[in-house]
């Protein structure tokens, strides 16, 4: 087991490095040239050739593509991600204060879904081809469906615009968080309602429950502590996907809402070119997802034995 | 199995005053509400450089009168005196006599001290040796008494005055850096700046002149422009700029909203690629030139494409900066017939598929855009001109880096800008987008030669402005009327909206020079 989890992580640094060569190379391939779009930031008409060259050389950016990628990885390995283009600060400073921003609309979405998916989800399942579970899927199919930035703009329209009980936009308000992660959670409980129904659903029809039902357990026994436990698996995967999309792509919502997280940062690192914040977000968010998919793999194991004893079995202990 | 079922509704508990707890874990503070001593004004995305020696914090691109030049740009581009109280000018050296009495907000008096520092530190920031287009350089400035001061740029420049008035040259206290706080003289100075979400300005209470009528002025940045809407409607904000020209008419349907526009600042203009390489170089055919600009039905692409939120005009810029002269630049009337006339002369057949072709090759333009005009304004151009047999190949750039990068390739033939006039220059545009010798990395397209350079040349060294008005006509009436270089299509106003308390707000065509000081709101 121990050695399971220490391959695990073993695993992950290779993954980061060709995270670090994408990310680098990606950047600096996209049409634009980070020198002329500063000087264009610092001047109120189009620079001259003069004031461009003078930025390229401040910000090494005449240097080799293979020089400026060593230098990025030797500092990036001893946690120097570099200098913002754009703000003029650490990277790693910029994407630790903008990051809990996210993480707060993007945990407060997580568990707005899980709120309204998993006894939906549950309830569509055991009242299965009712009036109950017909709704449940309509919902769920529409709330897939509506574009968040659509479904934004109309949360601020009813809440803030025609009750005023909650703020347009901005984090300022201690009550400005709400609108942005129900934003969020909707598309996100759409689809994790569909997947525990039907998950539930697959589980209800297996032999272990008809034995725990003939046993005379109650129904609610069965559900909770026999079906759901096993149904919760592919839940619990593509929770963890989603909360890592909902870290790195809740950037419409965050624009639409003004909220200063990390989505809003990386939209403007990418209009300014500004290579090492880009390249310092994607290595970030790669060392967050593939953090979470650990936290995801280590959860099967807790919560499925059959998937620890293969393990078990696969690497020798 | 009771107490299994209870655990799951603890769990199912807690994940609500989870979720409760986060809702509080704000970013701080609480919501600010306007007074009637106290704006909030929602505003576009937050774009100040924050880097010493180049940072103009509350200056550039959005003045909150924090800090003041030398001296103002009017309302008709005129300039009157501000830190200055007047100036003259012997050969290429300027005298510039300050206002006597004058604080900055730290207490400091104002001398011919700190204009030398602010200008010394201006040439540092930028490449070295001269600031661009003033042609400030270090050794410039020259102090004569506390209060006079000699300005002479390293090569001659009888336009630096109509510069001066541009904030990015407003006047820094000794010492100072607005990196971190800039010190100024404005009627505000600085209250609160978090960057990307708001710069807050308080009444200066020693500023020399008339103080403002609010005690608190908030500039909210609200990048989408929907939600600025929004938060005007649901009162979070007092003012919006930039209103999005398809939601102005809703606005105005709102008794208690008020929705103006400013006096035209700046002009959509289509600028031709004269010089292209081939498969861009068509429109080095003046014909073929004539007939694109004969073809856009400018008045309806500003009554129904910009549902009226837009003016004829012949300049490319303001016709204010031209005075009388604008009536020299009289535009290409539109006349699609004709243009078919001349297309079909200059041996341009109609395709099969309307398209025109000759010696087998097609009519085929490639359009590429500012970010900040919409699709229908593009397409309304390509429906204009397949009207007349030309072909266009809308290319729409998703970023600023993106357009610069394929305008410097040189991969278009027609390019629509819409450049603002913040200064008083008369015959900055022109000068920049076309003289040859313009430091414009992009010139090199659209300059029209010897005869237009000419003209530049003598107005850049016209000692008088009148001079300087007719000579930029001139160049403008080369490149509309005669080369057909340039397509003016409508002069853009900025439009703001604001709640119907609001009061005493002038307006400027230029939001540069837009002042906040003048604003009161009625109890």
């Amino acid at each position: 087991m121990k050695r399971y989890v220490f391959i695990r992580i073993l695993s992950i640094i290779p993954l980061w490095l060709g995270i670090s060569i994408l990310a680098f190379v990606l950047s600096n391939f996209a049409p634009g040239d980070p020198a002329t779009v500063i000087a264009h930031r610092l001047f109120d008409a189009p620079p001259s050739e003069e004031q461009i060259a003078a930025i390229r050389r401040e910000y090494h950016l005449d240097d080799p593509l293979p020089v400026r990628y060593a230098r990025w990885l030797a500092l990036a390995v001893q946690g120097d991600l570099g200098i913002s283009f754009r703000t003029k600060e650490p990277v790693l400073k910029e994407l630790t204060t903008h990051f809990p921003a996210t993480l707060q609309i993007a945990f407060l979405a997580l568990i707005i879904a899980l709120i309204i998916a998993l006894p939906l989800g549950v309830l569509s399942a055991v009242r299965h081809r009712s009036w109950l579970d017909h709704t449940a899927r309509v919902g769920a199919l529409i709330g897939a469906s509506l574009p968040s930035y659509w479904l934004g703009y109309l949360l601020i329209l009813l809440f803030a615009v025609a009750l005023g009980w909650l703020p347009v936009a901005g984090c300022e308000s201690a009550t400005g968080a709400i609108l942005p992660s129900i934003t969020l959670s909707i598309g996100m409980a759409a689809t994790l309602t569909r997947l525990t129904r039907s998950s539930l659903l697959e589980i209800l029809g297996e032999d272990f429950i008809r034995t725990a039902r003939a046993k005379g357990l109650a129904e609610r026994v069965v559900i909770c502590r026999h079906a759901l436990k096993g149904a919760l698996i592919p839940v619990l995967t593509m929770t963890g996907i989603a909360f890592g999309h909902l870290l790195g792509g809740a950037v419409i919502v965050e624009g639409i809402f003004a909220w200063q997280g990390i989505g809003f940062l990386l939209v403007n690192s990418i209009y300014d070119r500004d290579y090492p914040m880009i390249q310092g977000f994607v290595l970030f968010m790669g060392l967050i997802f593939t953090l979470l998919s650990l936290v995801v793999d280590l959860l099967y194991l807790w919560l499925d034995p059959r998937i620890r004893f293969a393990k078990e079995r696969y690497t020798g202990l | 199995m009771l107490n299994y079922v209870n655990y799951q509704c603890k769990l199912f508990l807690l994940l609500i005053g989870l979720s409760l707890c986060l809702i509080f874990v704000a970013c701080g503070g609480n919501k600010r509400t306007g007074t009637d001593t106290e704006l909030i004004i929602g505003t576009r995305a937050d774009d100040y450089v924050i880097e010493p020696l180049k940072s103009r914090l509350g200056m550039y691109p959005l003045n909150t009168q924090i800090c003041e030049s030398l001296v103002r740009i009017t309302a008709d581009y005129g300039i009157e005196p501000l830190l200055a109280t007047r100036w003259e000018r012997r050969g290429n050296t300027w005298r510039f006599f300050l206002r006597p009495g004058v604080v900055f907000s730290s207490g400091q008096p104002l001398t011919s001290e700190a204009v030398k520092y602010t200008f010394e530190r201006m040439v540092k920031g930028d490449a070295p040796g001269v600031y661009q287009h003033t042609y400030i350089g270090e050794a410039s400035i020259q102090i004569i008494d506390d209060l006079t001061v000699d300005i002479t740029p390293v090569r001659e420049n009888m336009r630096l005055l109509e510069q001066l008035g541009h904030s990015n040259y407003s006047i820094i206290a000794p010492g100072s850096e607005p990196a971190v706080e800039p010190i100024c003289t404005g009627p505000f100075k600085l209250a609160e700046y978090r960057r990307g979400e708001f710069i807050a300005v308080e009444r200066n209470e020693s500023y020399w002149g008339q103080l403002p009528a609010l005690k608190r002025l908030t500039f909210r940045f609200l990048p989408d422009d929907a939600t600025r809407v929004l938060a005007l409607e649901a009162g979070e904000v007092g003012m919006i700029l930039d209103v999005p020209r398809e939601q102005a008419a809703q606005l105005r349907e709102q008794s208690n909203m008020r929705v103006v526009e400013a006096p035209v600042g700046r002009v959509a203009t289509i600028l031709l690629n004269i010089h292209g390489q081939t498969p861009y170089d068509l429109l080095a055919n003046k014909d073929v030139r004539r007939a694109l600009a004969m073809a856009i039905d400018r008045r309806a692409l500003i009554e129904k494409v910009w549902e009226g939120n837009g003016e004829m005009i012949a300049t490319i810029g303001p016709r204010a900066m031209l005075g009388d002269y604008a009536s020299l630049v009289k535009g290409v009337p539109h006349n699609p017939q004709q243009a078919a006339q001349i297309l079909d002369r200059a041996g341009w057949q109609t395709g099969s598929d309307g398209v025109r072709v000759r010696d087998g090759r097609r009519l085929s333009l490639t359009l590429i855009a500012w970010a900040d005009f919409d699709k229908a304004t593009l397409e309304f151009i390509q429906a204009q001109l397949a009207a007349i047999g030309m072909e266009i190949r809308i290319v729409k750039s998703p970023d600023t880096a993106s357009y610069q990068a394929r305008i410097e390739s040189g991969e278009f033939d027609l390019d629509l800008e819409g450049p603002n006039q913040n200064d008083a220059n008369p015959i900055f545009l022109p000068a920049l987008r076309f003289y040859s010798k313009s430091s414009g990395k992009t010139v090199r397209y659209f300059a029209p030669g010897n005869l237009f350079d000419e003209i530049i040349e003598a107005g850049l060294v016209a000692n008088d402005r009148d001079q300087v008005m007719r000579r930029s006509a001139e160049a403008q009436r080369l490149l509309v009327d005669e080369e057909t270089t340039v397509v003016p299509l409508a002069g853009l106003k900025r439009i703001y909206a604001m709640n119907d308390k609001i009061g005493d707000f002038t307006l400027h065509p230029s939001l540069l020079n837009q002042r906040w000081d003048t604003i009161s709101i009625k109890r």
